[in-house]
């Protein structure tokens, strides 16, 4: 599904270029679930980013479903946001004056949803988490776990192939990062969704099948467990 | 909230203007366009000193060597006035100061009366309706012949107009007014002898000589083509005529046009304070909607993530302001369209206050404000996403 080859993201400053990725040869089949680790300031967000196409790649090649992604330009990538990849964020970025309900249904305003339609499927996503009650009030109203379900039904509202989470727990008490965690996994057993996301705990990444360790730039480790 | 509300005086008034401008320009448009019932082009008044001695022999005069100037079309001598007193923003193109005391009860006190010869009507392009023309025959005509308007003849309630004899003669009051005994030989088209903010009145034509009156303005009517060059002929004719005499000439139409300076003044003013005013609330807008579009940078990039597009984003963010500039339109609108209406009962020849104005007046604020926010919003929609998301 996902195929980078050598890629580099830099930043030139005045005479100096500092590399924030540096050769990353990476491949993710549909299906994975990889946990992406490494210590702050790696380039996991970075990566995270330009898998995403909310970043570019300075050199290097990326495919995406066998598709070049340096020749997609901006409304196709909108097209790739709208139907095949789900984002969710550390801070949630919960939409602040929209309630939970509109919060959910706003990635469908993108795509052409009935109404009726819409309906239905963000009633579904709130039975499925179990806020049909929170379904009206405002993001600032709700606990940190609950912001993050919400984060997390937003994300998979577009039925997407590919969930990318930036941390996903990092804001978390334990047991609301296992009720996440235990989101994704039954997502990927059971629908067949491919998720990378980036994390610190090594209990979180042993919830992914596969996990990826950065470090200044470039992988270190590829599946340290399934090489033992 | 304080803000929006002050925008949305701001848009009320621009609006306001704006319609005002539309609505003006109409009305002058339709003044300056509308069928005088002569044509005022291409003719030019030359002034003729109405105390000078042998005024008259030196008009006739004057008036039948012009016609020999190849590019003169036709000359008439008439005893009017045709000049610009501009010091009080008057024209007087003709007759329009001039009135006869008359008994005729049905016309009122008096009527404008103007006395000209027989080109007159050839010259100015007047339709004549019915009957006949004054004799060219400058000396055969017989004296109590007059020609008179159509809205003389609907006044006095005539069916056949031609060789009624005017009774110009009050009961027991002794005297005898202008008109007594005078025969209606011809019936003309109305024509606008005054301003159209004035309605049109019964008027009678006499001949120049019949009248005994001195004459005050040769009307010559010119070909369009070396017009310069005609007039220049037409000044040494007169150098060569009357050489003490200034030569004092002046385009009909601008005569015509010169009544409505006064409109034509307030039309710029109006435009160009709208102007000012669209561009103050565009400040304020452009403001705002910086405001606004940094306020909500979070939540474009979180839109951006989830597959907004940049119409998408520049919807969302000029929705508002279509919605400021709707309120203002809806308080301005009544308001435009009382001031208007106001402004148009000066005239008894005005357009019909009709949507357009209001539309056009509208639209052009509206696409003004949105040039404006999409400044801002196009900025905001076209930022990446992944910096606006940057932990917080
Ligand atoms: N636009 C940018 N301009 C300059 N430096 C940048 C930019 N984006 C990222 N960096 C730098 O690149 C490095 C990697 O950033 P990145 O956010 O990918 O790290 P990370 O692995 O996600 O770290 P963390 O675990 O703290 O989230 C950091 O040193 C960061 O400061
Ligand atoms: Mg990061």
């Amino acid at each position: 599904m996902i195929k980078l080859r050598n890629i580099d993201r830099y930043i030139d400053k005045r005479l100096q270029r500092n590399f924030i990725l540096k050769g990353i040869d990476l491949d993710i089949a549909e299906g994975d679930f990889v946990s992406i680790m490494g210590p702050s300031g790696a380039g996991k967000s970075t990566l995270l980013n330009i898998i995403g196409f909310l970043d570019d790649a300075n050199e290097g090649e990326y495919y995406f479903l066998d598709e070049p992604v340096h020749g997609l330009n901006e409304k196709q990538k909108s097209e790739y946001h709208r139907s095949y990849i789900g984002f969710v964020f550390q801070a949630y970025h919960l939409i602040d004056e929209l309630t939970v309900y509109e919060n959910i249904e706003m990635p469908l305003l993108y795509r052409k949803v009935k109404g009726s339609q819409r309906k239905s499927m963000v009633a579904d996503m709130l039975d499925r988490f179990n806020i049909v009650a929170k379904k009206d009030l405002f993001p600032n109203q709700l606990s940190g776990g609950q912001q993050q379900l919400v984060g997390v039904a937003r994300a998979l509202i577009g039925s997407p192939k590919l969930i990318l989470a930036d941390e996903p727990t990092g804001n978390l008490h334990s047991d609301q990062s296992k009720e996440i965690m235990e989101t994704f996994k039954k997502l990927n057993k059971e629908d067949g969704v491919t998720i990378i996301q980036v994390t610190h705990s090594d209990e979180m990444a042993t919830y992914g099948d596969r996990i990826i360790n950065l470090q200044d730039g470039a992988v270190t480790e590829n599946n340290p467990y399934e090489e033992e | 909230m304080l803000i929006k509300g002050l925008i949305v005086v701001q848009f009320g008034l621009a609006i306001t203007l704006m319609i005002g401008t539309y609505v003006m320009q109409g009305q002058i448009n339709f003044i300056l366009n509308k069928d005088l019932g002569f044509n005022p082009e291409n003719v030019v008044a030359v002034e003729i000193n109405s105390e000078l001695q042998n005024a008259l022999k030196i008009g006739q005069l004057y008036s039948e060597e012009a016609q020999r100037i190849p590019g003169v079309l036709s000359t008439s001598i008439t005893a009017g006035h045709y000049r610009d007193y501009s010091e009080y923003g008057v024209v007087d193109i003709g007759m329009a100061q001039m009135k006869s005391a008359t008994t005729l009860s049905q016309l009122g006190d008096g009527i404008p009366s103007e006395a000209v010869d027989a080109q007159y009507l050839q010259t100015m392009d007047i339709e004549l309706l019915k009957g006949v023309n004054f004799s060219k025959q400058a000396n055969t005509f017989p004296s109590d012949e007059v020609i008179v308007n159509q809205a003389f003849v609907d006044a006095m309630g005539w069916d056949n107009p031609i060789g009624q004899i005017l009774e110009d003669k009050p009961e027991n009051q002794g005297w005898v007014g202008p008109f007594d005994g005078k025969k209606v030989i011809g019936v003309i088209e109305n024509y606008h002898f005054k301003s159209l903010y004035d309605p049109l009145q019964p008027m009678v034509l006499q001949h120049i000589e019949a009248a005994d009156q001195n004459p005050g303005t040769i009307l010559i009517r010119l070909s369009s083509d070396r017009m310069s060059e005609t007039i220049s002929n037409l000044k040494s004719l007169w150098n060569s005529i009357a050489e003490q005499e200034a030569f004092n000439l002046a385009f009909m139409d601008d005569m015509v046009q010169r009544q409505y300076n006064e409109e034509i003044r307030w039309n710029r003013i109006i435009r160009i304070s709208s102007m000012a005013s669209i561009l103050l609330a565009c400040f304020g807008l452009f403001g705002l909607s910086a405001l606004v579009a940094q306020r909500r940078i979070k939540e474009i990039g979180i839109r951006k993530v989830f597959g907004a597009s940049i119409k998408n984003i520049l919807v969302l963010i000029s929705k508002d302001f279509v919605l400021l500039v709707v309120c203002g339109f809806a308080i301005s609108a009544p308001v435009a369209w009382y001031l208007s209406n106001q402004w148009l009962t000066g005239f008894s020849y005005k357009i019909d206050l009709d949507a357009l104005p209001f539309l056009y007046g509208g639209l052009t604020v509206l696409l003004i404000a949105l040039t404006t926010v999409s400044w801002q919003s196009v900025k905001a929609a076209l930022q990446n996403p992944v910096e606006n998301l940057r932990n917080e």
